[in-house]
């Protein structure tokens, strides 16, 4: 218990510490570098948490998939002939009042429930339980994530490649 | 543990949602956008723990699949936006037409 208790907690301080990085980093690029160590460390929590299929599921999706998107997202709409990509915020109290604000109620939600924080029930078959319930119960979510993908991918090649046969206007 | 996972989870949704609103680029927007999925994950899985059928896990691929569509539509919707504004800057964008 002990020493994965340490490793959770590791994982804990490493998601919230680049999360509160991304939030006062005015440089996009490590921005997005500490998006990346913040996902690396859900996926491992996930791993703790007996979810290793999801985990490593998180690991090809976000960072494998959405954070190159990012990364090239950012080398395309900011110029690159300057030293770094300096960022300024928007709008600073309010929007950091309101998140604390959230945050508060949140917490106060959270102080008054109350857990089993033992008797879990183990599964060790997850990854061939999780084939089988996809396949079966879970078949049509599974065939409408599927078309949701295929109709992402069209819409957003539609959307983002126009520009060749009309340039700038609209 | 459950409720350390929790209270994560909650800073972790705070944290995004002031991204979402203090950020100025629209590309860290987005960034604060999949945190609050992300945050929203950990819930699932921190209680499917507890169930013997683990049906937040089975949400959470689900919600790992919108979140990828939802990226690419957001970086193109952002593409097409620099290529009428030329800045990726929120402030800018404030016209419905041109």
């Amino acid at each position: 218990m002990s020493s994965l208790f340490f490793l959770f907690i590791f994982f804990l301080v490493v998601v919230a510490g680049a999360a509160l990085f991304i939030l006062f980093s005015r440089n996009i690029i490590h921005a997005a570098i500490a998006l990346l160590c913040c996902f690396l460390g859900i996926a491992g929590i996930f791993v703790l948490l007996d979810a290793e299929f999801v985990g490593i599921a998180q690991i090809m999706v976000y960072i494998g998939g959405i954070l190159i998107l990012l990364i090239f997202g950012i080398m395309m709409t900011t110029r690159s002939s300057g030293p770094e990509l300096p960022e300024k915020n928007r709008t600073n109290l309010g929007g950091f009042a309101f998140a604390a604000v959230v945050f508060g109620c949140l917490l106060l939600l959270i102080g008054r429930l109350h857990f089993p924080d033992s008797g879990s029930p183990e599964r060790t078959d997850v990854i061939p339980f999780l084939g089988e319930r996809l396949l079966t119960d879970y078949i049509l979510p599974f065939e409408l994530a599927g078309l949701i993908l295929l109709l992402a991918l069209v819409g957003a090649a539609y959307i983002a490649g126009q520009a060749t046969e009309q340039n700038d206007t609209v | 543990m459950t409720k350390e996972l929790l209270i994560l989870s909650a800073l972790l949704f705070s944290l995004g949602l002031a991204i979402v609103v203090v950020k100025k680029h629209a590309i860290v927007v987005l960034m604060g956008i999949e945190l609050m999925l992300s945050a929203a994950n950990i819930n699932f899985i921190t209680f499917s723990r507890h169930d013997p059928h683990i049906q937040g896990q089975f949400f959470t691929l689900f919600v790992l699949i919108v979140a990828a569509s939802e990226a690419a539509v957001g970086l193109a919707i952002i593409i097409k936006l620099y290529r009428y504004l030329k800045t990726g800057d929120l402030n800018q964008a404030q016209t419905l037409k041109q």
